[in-house]
């Protein structure tokens, strides 16, 4: 690879579609998420900077260490939830089938990265001295069996239709065909519910549930730590929304448009445009659901999931097989 | 599986006052549960001991701030009561009607907290904004949200204009569309049913063997209201058929359904008395010495049967004062429910008594 | 007195096995009756099957050398029914009526901590209202508490003009 091409990957990886925009993607997220909820509850909501201005308040807070933790791991975990999480984002192709980073078995990479914030959180309440961090901690766990093989599953199926296991042959594949979301709606609705499991939104927020555990697992975790913690948070969200739309909605996709601007330097602009605008559509659907329900208890989550998102996508997978074979 | 003792309180985010719940949990079931009160004592029964009869009804109407009205009511009736004196109608019926809106406030509150505590964030949003209403309308006739100083020794301190009728009656019907849709979302929204329905059994027995009171006894199929068995200000001049509500669900769910049924209750009757609020004054005057004697009076606050017992002694400070607010009454069913109960279900469980520290403790 | 008040107080003191000391009315809806400590429990268990199921609170008043405890009493309609004893101040201990009325704990705790009174038989007698580390031996609504507190008020008034 030439030099320019080591810097560029640099600029690729830290600054855009990278670790900055990422982040910066995140504090976005978190105010639309926050302001649409506000406003669907019938009241005002923060304004914009709101996000940004909490993180710089928990960054000039005293990071306090309980005697019971172990520093080096409680000082580095949250870097990982963070790391593994910007990496993640990485593999999803954000302007065009012709992305930089992928590779054939991105999509699992993905998936393998986006199950590392929950065990974060498992070594957090572990190392916490409260009876709230342990609570949290096995509700965390619990609810791990909830949602993460639908999460899986209803990601693998689009790929199963595709034959493969990279991100940008789904992308070429709705290109060519239909958008997923129409070919195999069951995944998308179960991929929508897992992913309000794995990212601890109401209804499946009782890990940290304020009125029963405080924060759980993140109670004795202020300063630097809860800011790496929120920022680990918002930009799963970002990513868990834009790897749903770009598989089930047809990522950079518009009809029409597309082919008209295909060649250009403009097709990767609109592009990404397009995608930036799916994926607020799908936070759009996180609040909605956030606003509309309440907290299940987490064996009422985990029957739920069981019932509602297992069975439904191994019926999808099956009959995705069988037209397959037919 | 090991056993795990944690606090709830004395600060905790599901209490919105000081105490000290020790539940000792194994996996998410509660196998005990204890309480440690009087952090809000305050005292008030001694206080009123050396204060005058004017202050201590000033002093009594602070014991709670949700339920300010009935304290500063039944007060004003036991030193009638011992006084023998006759209150006019216009005030008994300026008292029922701000009791009322109370009961209405309060309710409104507690369906929001409940909201709260279940994660349900929406539906607290929501009440809330619609008790503005009827905190307006309480605003509008005594110049306070809380602590109204509605009662007084000899009557009701301020009169009702005819604006401020038209007002309350608009403000009324408004809360009663409200409370509808409350009704529906509370027996139709599945979430919200998931984490209500089943949680929280009270049976009858216990109910009745554990001296539970008001909505937390009602919904259990305990038909005592006071306002009913031992009427009292104007609650025997309403002509609209008035039946306390019961609930058979005896579970958290009843104790909701009753509290919204109530609060429509509440609204039908103040639009019953405000158009016939009968002319005449409202105070007549009170001596400051009372006669020597003892007399007990009872009435329904929001939260169940408060009963006030005073003795006199022929002076102007009382010889004893005792307030036995209803929260009080409903802890030994609080720790009963909370019997192998989830442990996410507690915080729940426990706002269900709809519980006030500060009355439990004066 | 109401009609039928003044039956029911006949037929209690008709019916009761044991000696009630005295019978009277406070005011509209209660009657009251007198009986001695050691008839407590009995008389309560007789009374429930009036319909004077609900317990409505237990009051302490200081009568001087004496403690009076009330047993408030009600049922579905009136009249209610208030169960009055007296225990000396010196010697104050009662039995308690938690095996016919389970719901009595908080109020006999209550009695106990601000009067001191103790209560046999009852399953837990601890701290109800007060901090655990106030003294021992100092009930605060018994006269002579609240008369030092009434004295030490008017003597910090005194000081600070």
């Amino acid at each position: 690879m030439e030099p320019g091409g080591e810097l560029m990957s640099l600029f690729y990886i830290l600054i855009f579609p990278g670790f900055a925009f990422l982040v910066a993607f995140g504090l976005f997220a978190d105010f639309f998420d926050r302001k649409l909820v506000a406003r669907l509850q019938n009241r005002q909501g923060p304004p914009w900077y709101q996000p940004l201005a909490d993180m710089i308040k928990l960054l000039g807070k005293e990071d306090i260490i309980t005697d019971h933790a172990d520093r080096g791991i409680v000082n580095l975990v949250p870097l990982f939830g963070l790391a593994s999480v910007a990496a993640a984002f990485l593999y999803v192709p954000l302007w065009s089938a012709e992305w930089p980073f992928a590779f054939t078995g991105d999509l699992i990479v993905i998936l393998y990265l986006l199950t590392i914030p929950a065990f974060v959180l498992v070594l957090l309440g572990w190392y916490s001295p409260n009876p709230f961090g342990s609570l949290g901690t096995g509700r965390v766990i619990t609810q791990l069996f909830g949602y993460e093989v639908p999460f899986a599953l209803a990601l693998l199926t689009p790929a199963i239709v595709a034959q493969s296991w990279q991100v940008t042959d789904l992308l070429r594949f709705q290109l060519m065909d239909t958008w997923f979301i129409a070919v195999v709606p069951v995944a998308f609705f179960v991929a929508v519910a897992a992913l309000v499991g794995k990212l601890e939104r109401i209804p499946f927020d009782t890990p940290h549930a304020e009125t029963e555990i405080v924060e759980g697992p993140m109670t004795e975790y202020t300063g630097r730590k809860l800011a790496l913690l929120k920022m680990m948070f918002q930009t799963e969200m970002v990513v868990g929304s834009a790897l749903i739309a770009v598989i089930f909605l047809g990522g950079p996709y518009f009809p029409g448009l597309t082919t008209a601007l295909a060649g250009t330097l403009a097709g990767p602009v609109v592009g990404f445009v397009v995608v930036l605008v799916k994926t607020l559509l799908m936070i759009f659907l996180l609040s909605l659901i956030k606003a509309l329900f309440a907290r299940l208890r987490i064996e009422q989550m985990v029957n739920w999931c069981l019932v509602w998102l297992t069975i439904p996508i191994l019926l999808q997978i099956l009959i995705i097989l069988v037209l397959g074979a037919v | 599986m090991g056993r795990i003792t944690f606090p709830i309180g004395p600060q905790h985010p599901a209490l919105k006052e000081p105490e000290s719940f020790k539940i000792t949990a194994e996996g998410e079931r509660v196998v005990d549960a204890d309480v440690r009160l009087g952090y809000n004592h305050r005292s008030i029964e001694a206080a009123c001991q050396h204060r005058n009869y004017v202050r201590g009804q000033y002093l009594c109407e602070r014991i709670c701030g949700i339920c300010s009205h009935i304290h500063c009511n039944t007060f004003a009736r036991a030193v009638e009561e011992l006084l023998d004196l006759e209150v006019p109608m216009r005030a008994k019926y300026i008292r029922t009607i701000v009791a009322e809106l109370e009961r209405i406030h309060s309710h409104l509150l507690w369906l929001g907290v409940a909201g709260h505590e279940v994660g349900f964030d929406t539906l607290f949003m929501y009440v809330w904004r619609d008790r503005e209403i009827v905190q307006d309308l309480l605003e509008l006739i005594s110049g306070n949200r809380v602590n109204y100083g509605m009662a007084t020794i000899g009557g009701a301190k301020m009169d009702l204009t005819p604006e401020i009728v038209s007002k309350c009656m608009e403000g009324c019907k408004l809360l009663l569309e409200r409370t509808e849709y409350y009704k529906g979302v509370a027996t139709t929204e599945g979430t919200f049913l998931k984490r209500v329905e089943g949680v929280g059994m009270l049976s009858q027995q216990q109910a009745r063997e554990l001296g539970a009171v008001g909505p937390t006894s009602r919904a259990s199929n305990v038909p005592n209201d006071i306002r009913h068995d031992f009427p009292y200000d104007a609650y025997d001049q309403i002509q609209m058929e008035f039946e306390p509500i019961t609930s058979d669900l005896c579970d958290v769910l009843g104790r909701t359904i009753v509290r919204v049924l109530e609060t429509e209750q509440a609204c039908r009757i103040c639009l019953d008395l405000l158009p016939r609020l009968p002319e005449g004054d409202i105070q007549v005057r009170a001596r400051p010495r009372v006669p020597e004697g003892e007399t007990l009076v009872r009435c329904e606050a929001p939260r169940g049967e408060l009963i006030y017992y005073m003795r006199s002694n022929g002076t102007d400070k009382p010889a004893r004062v005792k307030v036995r607010t209803p929260s009080l009454a409903n802890w030994p069913a609080a720790l009963a429910m909370l019997d192998g109960a989830y442990v996410a279900d507690v915080p729940i469980t426990i706002a269900s008594i709809d519980p006030c520290m500060a009355c439990t403790d004066r | 007195m109401s009609e039928v008040a003044e039956k029911i107080m006949a037929q209690v003191r008709e019916d009761y096995a044991g000696e009630i000391l005295d019978a009277t009315t406070m005011r509209r809806h209660e009657l009251v009756f007198t009986v001695a400590p050691d008839q407590i429990v009995e008389f309560t268990e007789f009374v429930v099957q009036y319909g004077w199921w609900h317990l409505s609170t237990i009051t302490g008043v200081d009568e001087g050398e004496e403690i009076a405890i009330l047993y408030h009493l009600c049922g579905e309609e009136p009249p209610a029914a208030t169960i009055r004893t007296a225990v000396p101040k010196a010697a104050a201990r009662l039995q308690s009526i938690t095996s016919v009325i389970p719901g009595a704990t908080m109020y006999e705790r209550e009695v106990h901590d601000l009067f001191g009174v103790q209560f046999e038989g009852h399953p837990r007698l601890d701290r109800l209202v007060l901090p655990d580390d106030w003294p021992e031996g100092v009930y605060p609504l018994r006269i002579e508490e609240i008369e030092k507190r009434a004295a030490k008020d008017k003597e910090e008034k005194e000081e600070n003009g």
